[in-house]
């Protein structure tokens, strides 16, 4: 339960820049999404926050304290692996009490067991040795390395000491708990209660209690994300840190975890960072989400903004699924009313779009429309195209569309593809004509030149990272 | 108070997070093993120093009180053969004494403490039951016989009155002693097995256990017969009646068990569910290339077969081709010769061995716990001069190991450190560190860093990490390399010859030196054989039965 500040970040690996600028302000219990595709900076943003990777300049900052400094151990997060990253030889059980048994250590208990394990050792010696002069026999010569050997043994012990779950059962500490009455091992034992209890109750909320004592390697890929979960969630962190932890998944398995997740973080009220490249993840589970590309934060807004209005080119062609259509082309005012012209076919635009492109006459400009928006067979549709590929997927069908684009000498010589996503199973064929029509209200132009958005009202969407820098007082570079 | 008893007491009534801890078994098992053996090789040391002490001063005894004799005899008399061999007999009886009383105190917790009362348990104790009835017997006859050759006279010139003493009573006894004692030794060992069999849980190994053990049964006890027809052959020629009889005997019992086991096995299912017979059959159709394979097999395995042969044969057959005793006397008394034979100038068979031991443990030792920690920080550390270092070591062991001989004995002896114990193990030690860092290196580079990243997150710090997670996902790796390092240090001539002098001080492969001859005498090969048998045991068992790890092991790491 914490507030996070990336203030300026940047990390460099050498002379290639990973992360650029980034800023953002994450509040209490709430869900932020990095989405991005593969190579722009996120997990490398992440790492920077758990403290796996320096930051080269910036400030990172929880609840207004500067961690930069701060190691990994020091600052109360918890990370969830896309690798799970389970100790392989370890039980469940250890795997999640091994956070809590790090941060309550009891110093001397640990070395007095030894000492006392070290006493029966020695006095098997002495038996050994007292017996032989009793019988009267020769001590042999080099007995003597191999109890020095043993005693090593011993002192390697220290090592595996039986501080684990596991080697307790194996040793039966039990018979100490009864008889030793020392203050250090009540510690020891009221420490052991405590975990007990924490294990209990998170391996309840997550349905695993009956795997406590398997390894890992005998569990499934859900169950040992739900162990990684635990592992997480048993250390009361400020923050959950997840790196794309439920690409490992498969399909199925992966919808129903991440129903689960999001039950889960709605319970737990944690602040939490979650890293993916699946936007469909980023839409469902967040309470916000942060577009990331090359090193550059794009956009930061809730869901619903992200989809609706996209800063730039780039986060809409990112965000949903189908992508958006692009199609390039120029503004043209004809009769006082501006027209886009591509090759394909020239569109009127709508009335509430006139005053924006009002800058942008005979300036090349991008098209944006989502397959979910465009209308087929209406009966106002205009454009003409033809049907190149169906693809039925139960619930919707995606229809290839194809624009001809005619020469100078005016025969077909290419096609323009677009996405159309229509509902349940449709009646349409192959290379049938069709009527295309655009929702009007659900239009967006992009400027060739910045590949912002170009707004109904007048000018360009501002990116995050622009916003940002504004913000600072500085100028904008690039 | 309370509360920790309220603790302590809840610690102990989760059954919902109870589960079987198999591995107590196998703790049990390993700790009579290692303590028997422990106590069996100070048994050896034990004979030794009081038989060498007899002779030598004419004190030293395991009855404080008993008049010191014999001590006119030569070492390597019979008469003292026979003694070492019962005072040999009478450690092993104490050994087995102690063990069982390790098996009944172990039943004593199981039934009185913990209250567990099982199938397991109940084999246990009935085994232990019969195993002191057998090994008191052995005591029994051992003090009896003690006792007889202690009271021969003590003016008797055993020199002089030459081998009749022993063909009397004292020899029959001696006999009857010696094959007793063997017998009786044999049995021991097989109800160790049986109570170890008993305590394996994984019904597959027992299994595949049992194939192993009549695979190499039938091949030993083929050969014994092949041998037994041979001698047979051999004493009708020289008709030597009595010879005559023991050889069919002895070949009567081997067949009859030869024939038991080639029964049991082929009425056995292979796991897959199909018959041995039928197996067999499907071999013998693809003989020819089979054929040649048993061929090639033949010729390379001719010469271990020589060797065998040569251990279980007299110096006179070897050398004169005179009529063979029975192969099982010979094994014995070459065998003990070889192990037990006690001399003024000569080193001993169990002092050497102890030092071939401690030796190999002590460099694998020296050797992990450098080369552990300094892998660990090659492989995640990164710092300037990483992979200098790295390709550094991997340089240093592109040097034939000849070459650094000389050096090598010039700075242990500048140090003070020939022909001593802890000389040969520094330098055997700082000869394999280098090895075992790039091994080791290897083993933690295949560690993926997700799991110690997770770790440092989960509050390690370094040296916690390295202590927690890398180390255990590392050991077996470290198994293979200390196993390696044993291995290398114990056939290991060339520096131990350079660095020991004194042949008190020598390890096992240097003691050759013992077994030759005058200068115009062929050297003792029925010694030499069980020797160069025995030093080599190890080596080949190890090779045996990890064959499928080894080349798991080779791979291992290659590939991600």
């Amino acid at each position: 339960m914490a507030k996070i500040e990336f203030k300026n970040i940047t990390k460099n690996f050498g002379s290639f820049e990973a992360v650029k600028n980034f800023n953002l302000e994450v509040n209490d219990e709430e869900f932020v999404c990095l989405v991005g595709p593969s190579g722009c900076g996120k997990t490398t943003t992440l790492r920077m926050l758990a403290g796996l990777e320096t930051i080269s300049e910036g400030t990172i900052s929880i609840d207004g304290e500067v961690i930069n400094e701060v190691s990994p151990k020091d600052r109360n997060i918890a990370m969830v692996f896309q690798s799970y990253a389970l100790y392989p030889h370890y039980t469940i059980y250890e795997n999640l009490a091994f956070g809590i048994r790090n941060r309550e250590k009891i110093p001397f208990a640990k070395l007095l067991i030894n000492l006392v394990l070290l006493l029966f050792y020695g006095a098997i010696i002495g038996l050994y040795y007292g017996f032989c002069q009793l019988l009267g026999l020769a001590i042999p010569e080099y007995t003597n390395l191999i109890f020095v050997a043993g005693l090593l043994g011993g002192i390697f012990m220290l090592y595996s000491f039986p501080e684990t779950r596991d080697d307790i059962r194996m040793l039966n500490l039990r018979f100490w708990a009864m008889t030793m009455k020392i203050r250090i091992f009540q510690q020891y034992l009221v420490r052991e209660e405590n975990i007990r209890q924490k294990v209990k109750e998170t391996s309840e909320l997550l349905g695993i209690e009956s795997q406590l004592w398997k390894k890992p390697k005998q569990l499934s890929g859900g169950q040992r994300q739900r162990v990684a979960l635990g592992r997480a969630i048993i250390r009361n962190p400020k923050a959950f840190l997840m790196d794309e932890p439920l690409s490992n998944l498969d399909a199925k398995l992966r919808v129903q975890m991440r129903a689960e997740l999001e039950r889960l973080t709605k319970k737990l009220r944690v602040t939490t960072l979650y890293v993916t490249h699946d936007q469909i993840e980023a839409m469902t589970l967040g309470n916000r989400i942060v577009v990331l590309n090359e090193g550059i934060a794009n956009q930061v807004g809730t869901p619903e903004e992200v989809y609706r209005q996209p800063i730039n080119r780039f986060v809409a062609g990112f965000i949903g699924s189908p992508p958006m259509n692009f199609v390039e082309g120029t503004i043209k005012q004809e009769n006082g009313r501006l027209i886009f012209i591509s090759e394909a076919f020239s569109y009127k635009i709508p009335e509430y779009y006139q005053v924006g492109l009002k800058d942008f006459i005979d300036k090349n400009v991008t098209l944006g429309v989502r397959p979910e928006h465009i209308l087929l067979n209406t009966p106002d549709a205009t454009l003409d195209a033809t049907i190149g590929v169906l693809e039925p997927i139960g619930s919707d069908t995606y229809v290839y569309i194809d624009f001809p684009i005619k020469n100078s000498r005016n025969s077909i010589f290419d096609n323009l593809e677009i996405i159309v996503k229509q509902e349940g199973i449709t009646k349409l064929k192959v290379d049938e004509p069709v009527k295309v029509k655009f929702m009007d209200d659900q239009i967006h132009f992009f400027d060739n030149d910045t590949d912002n958005r170009i707004l109904p009202s007048g000018g360009l969407c501002k990116t995050h990272y622009v916003a940002e820098l504004e913000k600072q007082g500085l100028n904008i570079e690039s | 108070m309370a509360e920790v008893e309220q603790a302590s007491l809840q610690m102990i009534d989760i059954s919902v997070y109870d589960r079987k801890p198999q591995t107590r078994s196998i703790i049990l098992l390993v700790t009579f093993i290692v303590m028997g053996l422990i106590l069996i090789v100070g048994g050896f040391w034990q004979t030794e120093t009081i038989l060498w002490n007899r002779i030598k001063y004419g004190t030293g005894s395991l009855w404080k009180n008993s008049n010191p004799i014999y001590h006119r005899d030569q070492p390597n008399g019979e008469l003292s053969k026979v003694l070492r061999l019962l005072h040999l007999n009478y450690n092993m009886y104490f050994v087995t004494q102690l063990i069982l009383v390790i098996v009944f105190l172990a039943i004593i917790y199981n039934v009185l403490i913990k209250k567990v009362w099982d199938e397991k348990i109940r084999i246990v104790g009935i085994l232990g039951m019969i195993y002191s009835g057998i090994s008191s017997f052995t005591g029994f006859w051992i003090f009896q016989s003690i006792h007889v050759i202690e009271s021969i006279p003590n003016n008797i010139d055993l020199v002089q009155s030459g081998q009749d003493w022993i063909r009397g009573d004292i020899g029959n006894y001696a006999d009857f002693m010696i094959y007793s004692s063997v017998i009786f030794t044999i049995m021991y060992i097989i109800i160790f097995l049986v109570l170890g069999y008993g305590l394996i849980e994984n019904s597959e190994k027992k299994v595949q256990i049992w194939r192993i053990i009549r695979i190499i049964l039938l091949i030993l006890i083929g050969a014994l017969l092949l041998y037994n027809i041979d001698q047979l052959v051999k004493s009708i020629q020289a008709s030597n009646n009595s010879i005559i009889i023991r050889n069919v005997v002895e070949i009567g019992v081997l067949l009859g068990i030869f024939i038991w086991i080639t029964i049991i096995s082929i009425r056995s299912k292979s796991s897959d569910g199909q018959s041995i017979l039928s197996k067999t059959l499907d071999l013998i159709k693809t003989t020819p290339f089979y054929a040649v394979l048993i061929a090639y097999m033949i010729f390379s395995l001719f010469p271990v077969y020589l060797v065998i042969k040569v251990s279980l044969s007299s110096y006179q057959e070897i050398l004169l081709g005179a009529v063979p005793n029975s192969p099982l006397y010979n094994l014995i008394m070459n065998y003990s010769s070889v192990m037990f034979a006690v001399s003024s100038d000569e080193p001993s068979f169990s002092g050497a061995l102890l030092r071939s031991f401690g030796l190999g443990l002590g460099t694998g030792l020296i050797g992990i716990t450098i080369s552990v920690t300094s892998a660990y920080a090659l492989a995640r550390f990164k710092f300037k001069g990483n992979s200098f270092l790295t390709y550094l070591i991997l340089t240093t062991q592109m040097f034939p190991g000849i070459i650094l001989l000389l050096p090598q004995y010039v700075i242990w002896s500048s140090l003070g450190f020939v022909d001593t114990f802890g000389g040969i193990l520094l330098a055997s030690a700082v000869g394999t560190t280098a090895y075992c860092t790039w091994m080791m290196k290897g083993y933690f580079e295949t560690i993926p860093i997700d799991i110690e990243e997770a770790a440092i997150i989960d509050g390690t710090g370094r040296f916690g990490n390295f202590t927690k997670i890398a180390f255990p996902l590392a050991r077996s790796g470290l198994v293979a390399v200390l196993i390696f390092t044993f291995l290398s240090s114990w056939q290991d001539f060339i520096l131990a010859r350079t660095l020991l002098r004194t042949p008190q001080n020598y390890t096992l492969p240097l003691l050759s030196d013992n077994y030759e001859n005058s200068q115009d005498q062929a050297p003792f090969f029925e010694l030499l054989a069980p020797y160069s048998i025995l030093v080599a045991l190890p080596v080949v068992l190890f090779f045996l039965f990890m064959q499928k790890d080894l080349a798991k092991g080779a791979v291992a790491g290659s590939v991600k």
